[in-house]
């Protein structure tokens, strides 16, 4: 019992810790921030509960005290956290598909037509802002108007490209 | 057996990930979502079995290993979850893409060759297919409608999480 109730503990605690920030103020690098304050809060939740595991209790029930226990809750506790942040990161960036439901949503009754999507779904909105993440997260930059993927650029699309080649789907994503 | 017990959230992962590889190349590589269900339960078979044999070897009551059992399932979950996005990530990403279009280019893309290779029109086209093919949404009278209703709640449920976590419901806000 005392594993699933640190868990939670440990993982509610990073949570709170993150909306509250957030709440604060929007931080410029989010997923950075994020990262840092679930390893932080990880690293010296675990710490602190395995030093003194003989003198704290929560809801009656006493800290984990072997060390096998600790890694579990370890492992709970990075599985949610990038459970989370692959989440977190679809909440960021608007999903073309959401967009789309929405603005049919929007028009009601009347539905919409094809040239309506046109004027409201466009490179402008789908492309042009993902083109410049590419930039801002360091996966490509620019030479001579031109964008060519970074060293990380190319890890990244390698992994996907041989994952894709491993299942046979030979199709461009996207 | 406490180490595998402790572990076996990522073993049944690996489980997952190999079942899923299996499917796609032996029993059919259209039917990606299928594969990750298939994936998934294999996992879970898996995890189910080591957790079986952990509690059965334990001298204790097997009430009293309940909650270490939850936990091990919900790591599991939430690595399943993780392996779901990133197949996902390969599929739909708009990011992945452009990647994959400039590292089949020499020398790099001005935007203008990027959207003759991908725009808005190929994603559009490709995802209101996919909304057309599910029900979620409908063409009438050369105009589209909602269809079912899943896809709108779930729409409005990550415009509610923005909202929450981020105090806007849309990028351009």
């Amino acid at each position: 019992m005392s594993v699933l109730v640190f868990s939670l503990f440990l993982t509610a605690a990073a949570f709170i810790i993150h909306f509250i920030i957030w709440k604060i103020r929007l931080p410029v690098h989010q997923k950075s921030i994020l990262i840092y304050i679930f390893s932080v809060t990880l690293i010296a939740g675990l710490a602190l509960l395995f030093k003194f595991r003989e003198n704290i209790s929560l809801l009656g029930i006493n800290a984990p005290q072997e060390l096998h226990e600790y890694f579990q809750i370890c492992i709970f506790f990075i599985s949610v956290s990038l459970a989370y942040m692959v989440t977190y990161s679809a909440l960021e960036a608007d999903s073309p598909s959401l967009v789309m439901i929405m603005t049919i949503a929007n028009s009601g009754k009347e539905g919409l037509s094809q040239k309506n999507f046109g004027e409201k779904i466009n490179n402008d909105t789908l492309i042009i802002p993902r083109l410049k993440d590419t930039l801002s997260e360091k996966l490509a930059y620019l030479k001579e108007d031109k964008y060519n993927l970074t060293p990380k650029g190319r890890i990244i699309s390698s992994i996907f490209m041989i994952y894709r080649k491993i299942i046979k789907r030979e199709r461009k994503g996207g | 057996m406490v180490y595998l017990h402790m572990l076996s959230p990522i073993a049944a992962l690996a489980i997952n990930v190999l079942a899923q590889i299996c499917y796609c190349r032996f029993v059919s590589n259209k039917q990606l979502l299928k594969s990750l269900f298939f994936g998934f339960f294999c996992g879970m078979f898996m995890l189910f079995l080591i957790e079986v044999f952990y509690v059965a070897q334990l001298p204790s009551s097997v009430l009293k290993n309940i909650p270490s059992v939850f936990i091990n399932i919900a790591s599991y979950s939430a690595l399943g979850y993780c392996y779901f996005h990133f197949v996902n990530l390969g599929e739909t990403a708009r990011r992945i893409r452009m990647l994959r279009e400039l590292s089949e280019s020499k020398g790099g893309l001005s935007v203008d060759e990027i959207l003759e290779r991908y725009n808005a029109k190929e994603i559009i086209e490709n995802r209101l297919n996919r909304l057309l093919k599910s029900g979620q949404v409908i063409y009438k009278d050369n105009r589209y409608y909602i269809g079912k209703p899943v896809m709108l709640f779930m729409s409005k449920m990550v415009v509610f999480a923005k909202r929450f976590i981020l105090g806007k419901s849309s990028e351009f806000d």
